[in-house]
């Protein structure tokens, strides 16, 4: 009776499982009409109504080119794969999880559905065998050294720089099969990276690479330990979180620290040797007009210190490469983001949108020229790749060009050095995707040191004028017109600092007399330093008073994402707080406190021995 | 809801019975339980003040369960009398009584040295708005106006049905990056922002405003809040800078529409 | 209980007299002790001396100063300060004083006439004696009603002169027979309090009633101007009256009107039991405690009778606001002023914890209701889970990390018991709960002997358990339906609730006809119910307090909302705890009046205070028959 009964209910919850599936396949495409449409599309072609405000670009489905898999280079993704970028998304892009929303099942119908959009699912062909990742093996010095030297001997640093802070010397040219720059992944920040940060994860992503992106995979090219090794070394440069994800360490206080010592910048970072480091997250500036969609830099780190008289901060970005030979300000004016686009004559644009089209390999060079020509086909280091079977699958490509940068030539080919910049005004366009409008007149001719664009990196602290009374404060974004802000301004291309006086986007200007502030700065490795060193006490701005709370905001521009005035990375108001020199002794109050209840004891069994105890115990 | 620590917390208040604790014992396990839970139990911490709220509560009920049975005072204060009194429990009143100015001690240097926290802004989420704005020339009274095209839903289900997708359009080509692509404010900007994005899935939001409420909060944007509602550190835009009436008014058919939530009707006297 | 007690409200009363005093003292006489202070030389003597030129200047001055004052233009003044704490606080704290006595004043003789016409129909004594007990109160506390009310009129007069002015313009008809009401209420008080035992008791009656009815149309008149100045009608845009009537009928008088009687009945009442208890902790004698005792008992009674059925007339003052303006509303509830109603919603919560408490505290003075021990812990766990639903802020009061962590300032869970549909399910079984708590309490002393009792106890439970069923139905139910449709479902919560409470009744009152009456000893009750019993006004007074600030503040910077602008130095919603603690010192210097009340009223009732002989015993007839007799020896039937 027992087993019949069991096997019943197995029976029917088989079969509710099997109903609910096939509801669920239905429900795919109307799943999608919901939820991925809007990006990706109504046909899948990565063309939905949002498309052109993102980088990286929405997928088109129909191109069957799918980044994050866990099978060889040039294959077609599992099902496995996309369920798993449906349900956690792709960090720091637009592509959100959905597990909290869609159901297994539902994001089985979804899979199905997106496996109608390219034929290419049904290729055995391109079904590749799928990658198996081992168990790892454990994480140790060993390793992480084994792999530092992997990561030498194969070449990542080329791309991903020399300690992975994503400034290698091709990453300003690399472009994605559609023909639009793609950002190298910063290596020592493992929550951004679009596959996933865990050790699987990167070995995975080692092991295929990101079809439609200059990132080969290794499998087969490497050993396994050799993968691991590396992976491991990754997992170093992004602070060694060996179990799970690794998360973000955004705080929201920046604490200063008090020092004895003279604050001396010519010790560089070394004053701040003992001072908390504060990470804080940066996002395009879309409020205002000049709307920055995708800034280039996702955090700031920063620390600072004072002593009686002077404080100083230190705050250090990555940037890909130091744009200095340009002009920049808070007061420069950025396009009108919607304007630009329609401004746009597509039609004209070889291409057509960038991001928007179906890939064809590149064939027709695109709105960059004919970047991948040299290495031929979707894949352009596919072949290079598994030919060398080796330590460096650009050995031939870099080779060939002779050069670090492979695509120098291309771009020298085009009659332009600037890819960017010149290639734009070569097609008459107007159409700088990236840049804006002004490209077309500014950009080009009037630069011709490679591949600079006319923007410097920059970066602006950001304080309230005054300190706030109440709880107002002025408004993060260059303040309003009650409530100014100082801005220490640093164009990083020219000397010292310019300090304006915000009183709203609109309403920059410099600020007048007031109070010196010093600076250092220097870029090193893909990361830019910055040391600002003012008198604590101002009469005409902010005092830093010791034991209080200043509200503090940063903005960083990144040249080369063509990054002025309000088309920037902004955070918003976070707190400074002001140690006291001289810590308050916790030794009196704890004192005071400790006796006082002590004796209120002594009192209350006093007063209970006297009323219920017997008198021989009080004596 | 960590239904594993709760359910270990009750567990081990159940196995405490075998033990016949006496009445005091019970009052503080019950406590203690209850604290526990409160604090350990969900997996989204409670904040401090509701728990200080409940405790609060809990403590108040605990002290009425006592009171209203002599037995159970009898039970609860004839041991603390015992305590304080009887010669076989000085030691450990000795023990005790100097522990207590200990912890109090304590608790006091770890609240002189623990890390600081950022000052926070208790800011109200639905500020009172104006009683009329105006938008690109239009004047609105906030108290009657309605979405001038809500009652297409009943009349021209189709014209109504172009202009949620309308509103869809407009949504994702400006909305997207801080309320998300599911309206749960989670889109990719949302982790810089403080206050963060809202989300319209959130039962207490949209579903309990008008929709004359949320023109107002999306053509004035942060800047166009009273001070309560901290018009400083809100990153809403003023999108009457950058939409249209019509696109505004289409846009929060499709919020409506995505999260099945009917807006609050203007209610007339 | 062998030690005099010492009478604590008499020597806060004395005390704030003697403050009052020697405040008046200082502010007189603070130029002279500044001046005394001031140098004066010891040695030389002041002579009379030739003018030198620069006394002679400083007579020049002196005189032009006086010609300038002589011609200088009369001129309106729209403000004057209040020396020292500001207008608005002097205003404000006279005026809640004022309220709190005319409250009081006039829901004592509600239930005073109440009483006495129990009293009257069953011809016991003792409900005589305790209306007369209440009307005792009255006296003082209305010569303090009208000097407040006086000192009030005075104060906006020459504070607010031109806001006083335009009230006075659109309401000029109502003034006068304001004044004659009120002829006719202290007319009908004294000849109602000094007659008694002395007319006959329909005359008395009679008195009692017209008392009451003459208040009620004193509250009425004062009511519709001070909701004219909320939600103002009647009135043109530039604010010139159109109809007074209108004027008087604006969107909050009725609401008001409605509220106001019944929270007066509630706050009378326990106010009164405070009295009660006051004197019971005083008492010297078991006769004493036993009387005290079972008014304090009839007094937290009306209080709970008047509390139950609050939170209904208050949605309907609040959807009322909400429907005038909808900035005002939001203001309300989501606003500057949610905070508020967090602070309320606790108080409330306590309410009911403690009215509850008070009645398990009192089942120990019956025999028998050992029975309904095991009941009162359930009670308790539905009340504490009730209370905190109840009082769980819908934005939450938290730090930057808390909010990170979760999300927003709504906690995933906790935000869920933040919404309407929690809260109304929350004090919707808050009250059934207590209902079951009274009727438990009924019972303890009692035993049916109806035939069908067991059926009737089974139906009464199947009651409970439907209206509960309902509330906690259409709560559930709320979080899936519109914001519309889920504000529809407190009606039927409400009404399953307030049907529960007339059918348990109803049925009650056939299943206990001859019921055996057990023993029930009036004064044997553990004197912390006598503390709570305080507590329960304190909690009461506060409130009133605090909501009374809402409902006037939400003008924010109005005096006459969207017509008579405040531009005064005033014109700010002060911080929440700024508030509370003008409220707090409000309703400190009340208790502080008020215990001086209680002992003059104590005063007058030592003399001919002599225990009185046991009442008969009656059988329980179903009316509102609330306790048992005040004997303290054992009855039996």
């Amino acid at each position: 009776m027992r087993w019949s009964h069991s096997s019943r209910v197995l029976v029917l919850g088989i079969f509710l499982c099997l109903l609910a599936g096939a509801v669920a396949a239905q429900d795919g495409e109307a799943l999608y009409a919901k939820y991925c449409s809007q990006c990706h599309g109504d046909s899948g072609d990565g063309m939905g109504v949002a498309a052109p405000f993102l980088k990286p670009a929405p997928r088109d489905f129909t191109s069957g080119k799918y980044k994050i898999r866990r099978t060889p280079t040039g294959s077609m993704p599992l099902d496995e794969d996309l369920e798993r970028v449906i349900k956690v998304g792709l960090p720091y892009t637009a592509m959100p999880g959905f597990e909290k929303v869609l159901s297994d099942s539902q994001v089985d119908s979804l899979v199905a559905h997106l496996k109608t959009f390219s034929a290419d699912f049904e290729d055995p062909e391109a079904l590749g065998e799928p990658i198996e990742i081992p168990s790892p093996p454990p994480y140790t010095p060993e390793s992480v050294e084994r792999g530092a030297q992997l990561y030498v001997e194969t070449g990542c640093g080329r791309c991903h720089g020399e300690i992975g802070y994503g400034d290698g010397g091709s990453a300003p040219t690399l472009v994605d099969d559609w023909g639009v720059h793609i950002k190298v992944a910063d290596l020592s920040m493992p929550w951004t990276f679009r596959g996933g940060g865990t050790r699987q994860d990167i070995f995975r992503t080692m092991s295929s690479g990101f079809n439609g992106t200059p990132m080969p995979g290794f499998h087969g090219a490497l050993p396994t330990e050799d993968i691991w090794g590396i992976v491991d070394y990754i997992v170093s440069l992004g602070g060694g979180t060996v179990e799970g994800a690794p998360e973000a360490p955004y705080t929201s206080l920046l604490v200063s620290q008090g020092i004895e010592d003279e604050v001396d910048l010519s010790k560089g970072a070394e004053l701040f040797v003992g001072a908390q480091e504060a990470v804080f997250p940066l996002v395009g500036q879309i409020i205002e007009p000049g709307r920055n969609f995708f800034p280039a830099t996702t955090s700031v780190s920063v620390k600072a210190v004072h002593n009686t008289e002077e404080i100083a901060f230190m705050v250090r970005w990555h940037d890909m490469r130091a744009e200095t030979i340009g002009i920049n300000g808070p007061d420069l004016r950025a396009p009108e983001w919607m304007a630009q686009l329609d401004e746009i004559d597509w039609a004209s644009v070889p291409g057509g949108r960038p991001g928007m089209t179906p890939a064809d390999g590149g064939d027709e060079g695109g709105l960059w020229g004919d970047a991948e020509g040299d290495g031929g086909g979707d894949d352009p280091w596919g072949d290079a790749a598994a030919d060398d079977g080796a330590e460096d699958p650009w050995g031939d490509a870099a080779t060939d060009d002779g050069a670090e940068d492979p695509w120098g030539d291309a771009a020298t080919d085009d009659g332009a050095e600037d890819p960017w910049g010149d290639a734009a005004a070569d097609e008459g366009s107007g159409g700088d995707f990236w840049g804006d409008e002004e490209g077309a007149a500014v950009a080009g001719p009037t630069l011709a040191s490679g591949p600079e664009t006319e923007f410097n990196d920059a970066i602006a602290l950001q304080f309230p004028l005054s300190m706030p009374t109440g709880v107002r404060k002025p408004y993060f974004l260059f303040g309003d017109a009650q409530n100014a802000v100082d801005l220490w301004f640093v164009d990083l291309g020219s000397d010292g600092i310019q300090r304006y006086t915000g009183r709203g986007s609109a309403a920059i200007a410099p600020a007048e007399g007031g109070d010196r502030v010093e600076i250092i700065k220097s870029y090193e490795q893909g990361v830019w330093t910055v040391i600002y060193k003012r008198k604590l006490v101002s009469r005409s701005s902010i005092s830093f008073s010791e034991d209080s709370f200043v509200p503090i905001a940063f903005s960083v521009w990144d040249g080369f994402n063509r990054e002025r005035g309000n088309k920037r990375g902004l955070t918003r108001w976070f707190s400074l707080y002001v140690e006291p020199l001289e810590k308050p002794d916790p030794m009196a109050p704890m004192l005071k406190a400790g006796l006082g209840v002590l004796g209120l004891e002594l009192l209350i069994v006093f007063l209970m021995r006297r009323r219920f105890g017997n008198k021989k115990l009080i004596g | 809801m960590n239904l594993l620590v709760i359910s270990a917390i009750l567990a081990a208040m159940v196995g405490m019975r075998f033990l016949k604790p006496s009445m005091l014992a019970w009052i503080a396990i019950w406590w203690l339980g209850m604290f526990a839970i409160l604090e350990f139990g969900f997996a989204v911490p409670i904040p401090a003040s509701v728990i200080k709220i409940y405790m609060g509560i809990i403590t108040l009920s605990l002290i009425a369960y006592v009171l209203t049975d002599p037995e159970r005072v009898e039970q609860v204060w004839n041991p603390i009398v015992a305590f304080t009194v009887e010669k076989r429990f000085q030691p450990l009143l000795v023990v005790v009584g100097l522990l207590i100015p200990c912890v109090v001690a304590w608790s006091i240097y770890a609240d002189m040295t623990k890390s600081k926290q950022a000052p926070s802004f208790a800011r109200t989420v639905h500020p009172a708005p104006p009683d009329q704005i105006t938008v690109h020339d239009t004047d609105y009274p906030l108290g009657f106006a309605d979405n001038p095209y809500r009652t297409l839903e009943a009349s021209a289900p189709e014209e109504f049905a172009a202009r949620v997708q309308a509103g869809r359009d407009v949504y994702y080509s400006n909305c997207l990056w801080c309320h998300g692509d599911v309206m749960a404010g989670e889109g990719m900007f949302a982790h810089a922002l403080n206050p963060i994005p809202t989300s319209f899935e959130d039962p207490g939001t949209i579903a309990m405003l008008r929709e004359a409420f949320l023109f107002w909060r999306i053509a004035k944007g942060a800047p166009g809040m009273p001070d309560e509602g901290g018009p400083w550190e809100s990153a809403m835009p003023a999108w009457e800078n950058f939409l249209s009436e019509e696109e505004m008014w289409n846009v929060i058919l499709f919020l409506y529409d995505f999260t099945d939530y009917k807006p609050r009707a203007v209610e007339l006297h | 209980m062998k030690r005099k007690l010492p009478p604590i409200p008499v020597l806060l009363g004395v005390l704030a007299m003697i403050a009052v005093i020697a405040a008046a003292f200082m502010f007189r006489f603070a130029s002279y002790f500044d001046e005394s202070l001031s140098y004066k030389s010891p040695t030389r003597v002041v002579t009379e001396q030739a003018e030198t030129p620069r006394q002679q200047a400083l007579a020049e001055q002196v005189e032009a100063e006086r010609q300038a004052a002589l011609e200088r233009p009369y001129e309106e003044a729209e403000y004057r300060a209040f020396p020292r704490i500001g207008s608005r606080v002097a205003i404000w704290v006279v005026a809640q004083l004022h309220l709190l006595f005319a409250a009081f004043v006039l829901a004592v003789p509600i239930f005073a006439v109440t009483i006495e016409f129990i009293g009257y129909r069953t011809g016991e004594k003792r409900y005589d004696r305790l209306a007369y007990e209440f009307t005792k109160l009255l006296s003082v506390s209305f010569s303090f009603t009208a000097a407040l009310g006086a000192g009030l009129t005075f104060m906006l007069i020459i504070f607010y002169p031109k806001f006083t002015n335009y009230l006075m313009s659109v309401f000029s008809p109502t003034f006068l027979p304001y004044v004659l009401l009120f002829f006719a209420e202290a007319g009908f008080m004294y000849s109602y309090y000094y007659g008694w035992g002395k007319f006959s008791p329909k005359v008395h009656l009679f008195l009692g009633v017209m008392l009451n009815v003459v208040g009620t149309c004193i509250m009425l008149i004062a009511n519709a101007w001070l909701t004219f100045m909320s939600t103002p009608s009647g009135i043109a845009e530039s604010g010139a009256l159109i109809s007074t009537w209108d004027a008087i009928n604006n969107y909050t008088w009725m609401p008001i009107n409605i509220h106001r009687v019944i929270a007066n009945i509630a706050y009378g009442g326990s106010i009164a039991g405070a009295y009660a208890a006051y004197q019971f902790l005083k008492a010297k004698t078991d006769e004493e405690r036993a009387h005290f005792d079972w008014m304090g008992y009839m007094g937290n009674f009306v209080a709970i009778c008047g509390l139950l059925p609050l939170p209904f007339a208050g949605y309907w003052l609040a959807s009322e606001i909400y429907a005038f303006s909808q900035t005002m509303g939001l203001t309300m509830m989501g606003g500057a002023f949610s905070w508020l109603f967090i602070i309320q919603a606790v108080l409330i919560g306590n309410l009911f914890l403690f009215a509850n408490w008070y009645l398990w505290l009192g089942m120990g003075r019956i025999k028998g209701a050992e029975r309904y021990r095991s009941f009162i812990w359930p009670m308790l766990v539905v009340i504490t889970i009730c209370f905190a639903v109840w009082a769980t802020p819908r934005s939450i009061l938290s730090t930057t990390e808390e909010i990170q962590a979760m999300g927003g300032s709504s906690h995933p869970v906790l935000g869920y018991l933040g919404v309407m549909s929690a809260k109304n399910t929350a004090v919707n079984i808050l009250i059934l709960t207590t209902f079951l708590s009274f009727v438990l309490y009924r019972r303890s002393g009692k035993i049916p002997t109806v035939s069908w009792a067991k059926l009737g106890n089974r139906i009464q439970f199947l009651i409970f358990l439907a209206a509960a069923s309902t509330v906690i139905g259409y709560g559930i139910a709320g979080y899936f339906v519109d914001a519309k449709t889920r504000i529809g479902f407190s009606v039927p919560q409400v009404g399953s609730v307030l049907l529960a409470l007339v059918l348990v009744t109803l049925i009650d009152s056939f299943l206990l006809r001859g019921a055996a009456t057990t023993e029930t000893n009036w004064g044997k009750i553990r004197p912390i119910s006598q503390y709570i019993l305080i507590l329960l006004a304190v909690t009461f007074t506060w409130i009133m307090g605090l909501m009374g600030y809402v409902r006037s503040g939400l003008r924010q910077h109005w005096h006459v909302y969207g017509v008579i602008r405040d531009t005064s130095v005033d014109a700010y919603t002060p911080t929440l705890g700024y508030a509370t603690t003008v409220v707090s010192v409000t309703v400190l210097i009340f208790f502080a009046l008020i215990g001086f009340i209680f002992f003059l009223a104590g005063l007058s009732g030592k003399k001919s205070f002599v225990a009185e002989p046991t009442p008969e015993p009656r059988g329980g007839d179903g009316t509102l028959e609330a306790g048992d007799s005040p004997s303290p020896t054992a009855m039996q039937v």
